[in-house]
């Protein structure tokens, strides 16, 4: 992270300022996020080890790293005032801002998530789960593909934020589908009535913690969403998906 | 923020430099500074000791001699028909009446070639002065009155001191007879020092105890009136024409050059030309004001038009376009914004101009007015002379009296040059600039 | 600019090939440059200073009461652009002017016109304030004096108070209208120009850069006017603030080396530029 901090890719658009200055102050709050988000993937990482492998120590990481996060975000408000204060950001620079803003509070949101999937770990412990295994392959596989899901979303909206990449953007809109899949399926399985060796209140826990999941998916989406509005001057949100990832596509292959 | 070289070893503090030189450049901030005021004072001295050369020769010239006599003008001498007529009152041999008074004063005069020698003390135009007191008064006639009589050169010289008492009668202009009338006409207190008005109401004259500068100053003031009157409207008129509204090509170009090479003709070549042209070819009256006028108006235009460029050149084109941009036609621009700017420096210009005009003497010589003229000139057309003419033609006269009217002549040119440059100072700070 | 073409092939559906090719003769502008309801028209308009081209084919459209900002770095054009609509370039040597020009449907670069009314019709304020040298009041009533817009002393006087309180500067002075003009502040003087540029009721009014002398606080007294006059004036205005511009303008105009390259809604210019220049310029990373 460091290097990003210090000096941001050439012929990036958060780049290039006759002000210098101004660019470091940009690649510094983007250094901020991408901070953020490296550390929101380890806490998801962490927290679904805790949960299926349940490895409480694991758990307990989570929840003790969880502020750190929050201090960022903290950071990259302040950060995000100073820059409009003093800078004054148009155009392409005030999309970066406000997305940069956005981004911020889409990636704490997911950092929340981590920590609720770790409370249901705990939960899960408490309430006599023994350690190390989910009874179901079944089951354990399907959250195993539905962390994998959210997470590579996350991290390549993540990624993508380092050089404001609609492709990658337009990659993760596509995963949204599968994410959506995944969870439905996992859903369906935690509804089966015939499901043996769970208490009901570790269905609820696998229940909220693989909709936590799903919701880090989300965020992934609303991050490249934003990633969108950087680098094409237009706020995506709210309109249909498949239309919209065929419409950006046709625009690119001309 | 201290740097190290390359070579490892620390750079000196910049501050430790800059002392060091400090030292060196503030002495040779002295030495300028010393310079500049020996050469202030160098000039200064040359000004005082050219000032204080021609006002101690100058200053004399202020007062002229006068005797003392009582004159008695005898009915027998001036009309013994007793007709009182003027014809006669002013052919009478009024000469006679001083002779017969110097005899009186002096009774073992009796010698012819003395009584002449005595006569010769008294100037020439003393008798013209005694016919105007009778003729101002008829009633004179038959009476004595006490008249100061106007000295002769030679008089007014030794009883001023330039001529020298002392020295052995061979050496001095005047011979020990004279010196002991005059001796014995100081002891009875018969020889006075008075104002010399004569020196500012007459004409030149021959005899320098009545040469004046009455006519070289009008003919000086007809000239210079004439001057501005041509140069001033021309030299604005072409300058701001040339400025403001001529296309910038090769013509005006050239056009420029001349001007700027006209400024640098010798003033000689004005004269000759005026000589050609204005006498030759025109048939202007020669030696009079107006040629003059044309002439130093040839010569001053440059300046005036060089100085007027400079100053329409100073005023801001933001006037300009602020007079275009409400809708004023550029002559509108010109007239009711740019010119009343301008003309401070114009006038500066034109004045300064004028007085180079008043002190000109070479293009002058080269169209008569190197003429010998008595008469106070009454207008434009008459024969005239100006001052610096004057002050040549006496400086080149042998009698010493001239010397001390020459000075004084050159006081009053340097006064009105002054008054004038003073004029030029007081309208530019009248009229500083106010955007 | 190494990314420049890469950039523009993303963002700008207009660019041509040519341009991408670096051509300057055939930088098309993007963005609508006509308005509904225009005041003056320019078409393909080029402008020579001698053998240097300043101006290269710029259309632009300036609408009744609207106010149109003109950006970009020195020596762009903008301001030779300006001086082009009330013909002040007429004034420079060497200076030629070709394409088509129109105030209300007339050419302004006619031969047969008169540009002493056109600039009567179309005012000017000026970077530097010019004030007369000599009193306020001469200065307002001198426009229309020339013009003969006033029939006696006392309809000038309600032209020059009118125009002074049109301009926001009537209260600072109403006591003081003998005084020297050059004696008021900076802003004060600008604002004066203004009255003086409006008391012979101009069509449009164009301002170079009306408040690069002036401090914030007169800067923003002379925004403020310039919106209030928009009610009735069309106003060109050319800034090199671009904040300035963003604040006070309803379309802007982006000039890069003689070319009009983008013209927008200001909204879209400062939030979504379409061409990479501008988005370079106004975003500080000209150059």
């Amino acid at each position: 992270m460091a290097d990003q901090r210090s000096s941001p890719p050439r012929g990036d658009i958060a780049g290039g300022h006759t002000v210098r200055r101004y660019d470091r102050e940009l690649a510094a709050l983007r250094g901020i996020i991408l901070d953020m988000g490296q550390r929101v993937i380890e806490q998801t990482r962490s927290a679904f080890a805790a949960l299926v492998d349940g490895e409480e120590t694991q758990a307990y990481r989570v929840l003790d790293r969880e502020p750190q996060i929050n201090y960022l975000s903290l950071d990259a408000d302040e950060e995000i005032f100073r820059v409009i204060a003093r800078r004054q950001p148009t155009a392409v620079d005030l999309r970066i801002v406000l997305a940069l803003s956005r981004i911020a509070g889409n990636v704490e949101r997911a950092g929340d998530k981590a920590v609720r999937i770790a409370r249901q770990s705990l939960a899960m412990g408490e309430s006599g789960l023994a350690p190390g295994a989910l009874p179901s392959e079944t089951l354990q596989g399907l959250l195993r593909s539905l962390e994998e899901q959210a997470c590579c979303m996350f991290e390549r909206s993540i990624q993508a934020l380092l050089g404001f990449d609609v492709e990658l953007a337009l990659g993760v809109f596509e995963d949204e589908r599968l994410l959506v899949e995944i969870a439905d399926e996992t859903r369906a399985f935690l509804g089966r009535e015939d499901l043996a060796g769970f208490k009901p209140r570790q269905i609820v826990c696998l229940l909220t913690s693989s909709h936590a999941l799903e919701r880090i998916g989300n965020h992934a989406c609303n991050i490249a969403e934003q990633i969108i509005y950087v680098a094409e001057g237009k706020d995506i949100r709210y309109r249909n998906r498949e239309i919209l990832i065929e419409a950006l596509r046709r625009d690119r292959t001309r | 923020m201290s740097e190290t070289s390359a070579g490892g070893a620390p750079r000196p503090r910049t501050i430790d430099v800059v002392n060091a030189s400090l030292k060196r450049r503030y002495a040779r901030e002295r030495r300028f500074r010393l310079l500049g005021l020996t050469a202030l004072v160098l000039g200064l001295l040359f000004v005082v000791l050219l000032f204080g050369d021609i006002l101690s020769k100058g200053y004399t010239a202020l007062q002229q001699t006068y005797i003392r006599l009582p004159v008695t003008f005898e009915a027998a001498v001036i009309d013994p028909e007793g007709t009182r007529e003027r014809e006669t009152l002013m052919r009478a041999n009024y000469a006679g009446l001083i002779r017969n008074a110097l005899r009186r004063a002096f009774p073992e005069v009796t010698d012819r070639r003395q009584v002449r020698a005595l006569a010769g003390m008294i100037s020439v135009g003393a008798p013209t002065h005694l016919r105007d007191m009778v003729l101002a008064d008829p009633d004179l006639v038959g009476t004595t009155v006490e008249v100061s009589l106007l000295a002769d050169d030679d008089i007014d010289m030794l009883v001023k001191g330039h001529i020298d008492r002392t020295r052995p009668e061979s050496e001095r202009r005047v011979d020990d007879q004279t010196l002991g009338w005059v001796e014995r006409l100081e002891e009875g207190g018969r020889v006075q020092k008075r104002l010399n008005t004569v020196f500012f109401t007459h004409g030149t004259s021959r005899e320098p105890e009545l040469a004046g500068i009455a006519g070289a100053l009008m003919g000086s003031f007809y000239t210079l009136l004439l001057t501005l009157l041509f140069s001033f409207p021309i030299g604005v008129g072409a300058a701001l024409y040339l400025e403001e509204f001529a296309p910038k090509n090769r013509w005006t170009d050239l056009i420029e050059v001349n001007i700027n090479n006209l400024a640098a003709v010798p003033s000689i070549v004005f004269g000759l030309l005026g000589l050609a042209v204005f006498i030759g070819v025109f048939g202007v009256p020669r030696s009079t004001p107006l040629v003059a006028a044309l002439v130093l108006t040839l010569m001053t235009l440059p300046t005036i038009i060089i100085a007027s460029r400079a100053a329409l050149k100073s005023v801001p084109p933001s006037i300009r376009e602020a007079a275009l941009g409400v809708g004023a036609s550029p002559l509108q621009t010109q007239l009711h914004h740019v010119l009343p700017l301008a003309m401070p420096g114009m006038l500066t210009g034109t004045i300064i101009g004028m007085a180079q005009a008043l002190g000109e003497t070479a293009p002058l010589l080269m169209i008569g007015m190197i003429a010998f003229i008595v008469d106070i000139p009454s207008g434009f057309t008459s024969p005239a002379t100006v001052l610096p003419v004057q002050i040549f033609l006496w400086a080149d006269s042998p009698e010493r009296a001239f010397v001390e009217r020459t000075s004084a002549a050159i006081l009053v040119l340097l006064g009105f040059l002054i008054l004038m440059n003073l004029t030029a100072v007081m309208l530019r700070r009248k009229f500083e600039r106010r955007w | 600019m190494s990314t420049t073409v890469e950039e523009l092939k993303q963002r700008s559906g207009a660019v041509s090939a040519k341009e991408l090719a670096g051509d300057r003769e055939s930088r098309a502008t993007v963005g609508d440059v006509t308005v509904a309801d225009p005041r003056m028209v320019c078409r393909a308009v080029d402008v020579w200073y001698g053998d240097k081209q300043a101006i290269n084919g710029v259309s632009l459209d300036i609408g009744k009461n609207e106010v149109v900002s003109m950006i970009g770095p020195s020596g762009c054009g903008k301001t030779t652009f300006l001086r082009c609509l009330n013909r002040m370039n007429d004034t420079i040597d060497g200076c030629r002017v070709t394409g088509s020009i129109t105030l209300d449907g007339q050419e302004i670069y006619d031969k047969g016109l008169d540009p002493v009314p056109l600039r009567a019709r179309v005012g000017m304020v000026f970077q530097k304030p010019n004030p007369f040298p000599k009193s306020i009041y001469e200065n307002v009533a001198y426009g229309p004096r020339i013009h003969g817009l006033t029939n006696n002393r006392a309809e000038l006087d309600e032209l020059v108070t009118s125009s002074l309180q049109k301009a926001g500067l009537w209260e600072e002075v109403k006591d003081r209208l003998g005084q020297p003009g050059t004696g008021l502040s900076g802003g004060q003087q600008q604002r004066l120009c203004i009255a003086r540029t409006i008391a012979v009721s101009p069509e449009v009014i164009l301002m170079d850069e009306p408040c690069s002398a002036l401090d914030p606080i007169a800067t923003a007294v002379i925004e403020e006017l310039i919106d209030e006059l928009r009610a009735n004036y069309s106003i060109a205005i050319v800034t090199h603030s671009m904040q300035q511009a963003a604040r006070v303008s309803q379309r802007t105009a982006y000039f890069h080396l003689g070319d009009l390259i983008e013209v927008g809604e200001t909204n879209q210019i400062f939030t979504n530029p379409r061409h990479k220049l501008t988005e370079d310029y106004i975003t500080g990373r000209f150059g």
